[in-house]
């Protein structure tokens, strides 16, 4: 993983076609406009992703990072969702501008989708061989037994035991793993150039947790796929991604490549997430004797703007500065911003 | 399969035993003499006596439940005191045309309340929604009764287009099945448009969308049957009420089915073939339960798989 890190650093300094970003996210902002009141679920955000990189985004429940990954092609419900302002770049066209019937062609052809649930993100009452045949002819205008015979090869590339039977199995018969395995399978149906997996191990078991990972970081090593990994779970950062995004109430924190990140976060609310993962043994924080320590408060309400910093609130840093303007992205190191006015004081223990 | 199926047929039988024994007792409770009525006006005491020998009458309650019992088993159900025979041949040759008429009014509310709830749900809180849901609200509030008298003052008396009385051709269905059907092609589209926006809204229809499926693709392949499930069970436990709306439609039309064979029963105390027809309502619903378990079982992945 150092490795592919030390490789993006190198590669983003000279740029170099092989490594340009097969998708670029500018200035995103997504809002839910209600009856009553609007949020701003995500606010000028922007970001890229490089071939055959995991490029994670992590925050609280809430920070906005599953409307992000939805509203790169389009998927939120509109209305009440309305993507306010913002380019999702793919090979030089904003797909934001694109026709619903051009994202189609899109959607499960160069980006795709791992869903969080693999209970309910199954169709209950239609055959998994089915559900990944019928991704195969939408976009490979393959026939209905080439479609199947595709689906076959997936079960088993996913490492699906006993492909060929498995076809005709309904949701329900299969496992969580094995669902969750069922959905890879779809989103890879296409070959697709970038992969949206959003939080793919929560709903799972920590040990076919492990083994899901595993699985799409052999897949995208074989492919060469982008992988947006959006999860809650540091862990699983540290395991597998090579560039991080923290959010926060909608907004961008804190980015860089993810040892920087995670070894001298550059903001508070980074540091808070840290803290507030259990460890064995040593840790990031030399203190593992240290109670688990919470952020205290809790995420702000989004219907209304908030003045400063939206952290502010629940920062131990914050001075007066923070509770009145907002702090922009600002560099810290190689590749890596912040968007905190304190953010040299991060790690000093207030 | 097999299991379950021989587990709800085995239930269907238990449900018939208890059904026809309250029946019974029912009958039992209500004053009259039956022999009296058997023997007819202008009869004297001796010859309801006789008549009371002869039935068995004046033997204990638990004799002649058995006797009923073994009866029914046998196919007899009593003698009827308006035909002086046994009820059965009366009752079936009635049903023809309430099978006709329920059968009817099941298609009109296949074709009529399904696309209703499905075009209700994909105009969520649009103006075909709105016309619709108020169209389910009003049909469900009037009496099926008084839909009948409007229609046929309308349809038949006004405008002189349908037939309102008796059976005289195909035409003649339409007005008492619509009738009939009324209320129930009103819950059939609330219930459809409410699960349909439930499964629009699930997890897997978004995966959907992400395989860059077309909407109509979408609804027809994906959500439609999902939402079936549901509306299919409430299609098939409401055609048992559709019988007990036939008994009031068919008087009001004056269709030759069993509801109106059971009015001019009741009103002349003719317990057999009352009781007969009671019997052949709850052996219909309880063959419609049965069937829609069946079908319930080949939509449903799931329950197939217990």
């Amino acid at each position: 993983m150092t490795g592919a890190t030390e490789a993006t650093i190198s590669a983003s300094a000279m740029p170099d076609t092989a490594d340009a970003p097969i998708l670029r996210v500018s200035n995103l902002t997504v809002r839910f406009e209600m009856l009553a009141r609007t949020v701003q679920a995500v606010s000028d955000v922007s970001f890229e992703v490089k071939r055959g990189e995991t490029f994670a985004v992590v925050g609280e429940s809430g920070s906005g990072k599953s409307v992000t990954a939805l509203a790169l092609t389009r998927l939120l419900a509109v209305p009440p969702a309305r993507i306010a302002a913002g380019e999702v770049i793919l090979d030089d066209r904003d797909l934001l501008s694109l026709s619903e019937t051009e994202l189609r062609d899109i959607r499960g052809s160069d980006i795709a989708y791992i869903f969080q649930e693999p209970m309910t993100s199954l169709n209950p009452s239609m055959q998994i061989g089915r559900q990944i045949a019928e991704a195969v002819e939408r976009h490979r205008n393959a026939s209905q037994s080439a479609a199947m015979a595709r689906a076959r090869e997936l079960l088993e590339l996913v490492r699906m035991p006993d492909a060929e039977s498995r076809l005709a199995v309904y949701p329900h018969q299969l496992s969580g793993g094995m669902r969750q395995r069922v959905m890879i399978a779809i989103a890879l149906a296409c070959d697709p150039r970038l992969l949206v997996a959003d939080e793919p191990t929560t709903a799972l078991d920590v040990t076919i947790q492990a083994g899901i990972l595993a699985l799409l970081r052999d897949l995208q090593d074989q492919t060469g796929t982008g992988l947006i990994l959006i999860t809650h779970d540091l862990a699983v950062v540290a395991e597998t991604a090579d560039r991080m995004m923290v959010m926060y109430a909608g907004r961008k924190v804190e980015e860089g490549p993810v040892d920087a990140v995670l070894s001298s976060p550059r903001h508070p609310y980074t540091e808070g997430l840290m803290g507030a993962v259990p460890r064995l043994g040593s840790s990031l924080h030399a203190d593992a004797s240290k109670p688990l320590a919470e952020i205290p408060g809790l995420v702000p309400a989004l219907d209304r703007p908030i003045a400063g910093c939206a952290f502010a609130p629940r920062c131990s840093y914050a001075t007066g500065q923070c509770r009145s303007e907002r702090p922009a992205l600002t560099t810290v190191g190689q590749d890596h911003v912040s968007a905190c006015f304190e953010h040299a004081r991060i790690g000093t223990s207030p | 399969m097999a299991r379950y199926l021989s587990l709800r047929i085995l239930r269907a039988v238990a449900i018939a035993f208890a059904v026809v024994t309250i029946i019974f007792f029912l009958f039992e409770l209500i004053p009259g003499d039956q022999a009296m009525y058997i023997a007819g006006p202008g009869s004297t005491q001796a010859e309801i006596d006789a008549l009371r020998e002869r039935l068995g009458l004046n033997d204990p309650v638990i004799v002649r439940y058995v006797r009923h019992l073994v009866g029914l088993v046998q196919g007899d159900f009593g003698t009827s005191s308006v035909f002086k025979a046994d009820p059965l041949s009366y009752i079936l040759a009635r049903v023809p045309a309430t099978l006709a008429l329920t059968a009817a009014a099941i298609l009109l509310t296949i074709v009529i309340g399904i696309p209703a709830g499905i075009l209700a749900a994909l105009s969520h809180n649009r103006i075909p929604d709105l016309a619709i849901s108020i169209s389910v609200v009003a049909l469900l509030a009037i009496p099926n009764f008084w839909l009948g008298l409007l229609l046929i003052s309308l349809l038949s008396v006004e405008l002189g287009w349908l037939p309102s009385f008796g059976f005289t051709g195909w035409a003649s269905l339409v007005l008492p099945s619509l009738a009939l059907a009324a209320r129930l092609i009103a819950l059939v589209a609330r219930m459809t448009r409410g699960v349909m926006l439930e499964e629009l809204g699930r997890d897997y229809v978004r995966t959907a969308r992400s395989k860059g499926l077309h909407p109509s693709v979408i609804v027809i392949r994906h959500v439609l049957r999902n939402a079936m499930i549901p509306t299919v069970t409430v299609i098939g436990l409401q055609t048992g009420y559709l019988l007990g709306g036939s008994v009031v439609i068919e008087r009001l039309f004056a269709w030759p089915g069993i509801g109106d064979l059971m009015i001019n029963a009741i009103g002349q105390r003719d317990y057999a073939v009352v009781q007969g027809i009671t019997l052949l309502f709850v052996f219909g619903f309880l063959i419609i339960n049965l069937l829609v378990e069946v079908l319930y079982t080949f939509i449903n992945p799931r329950v197939r798989a217990v």
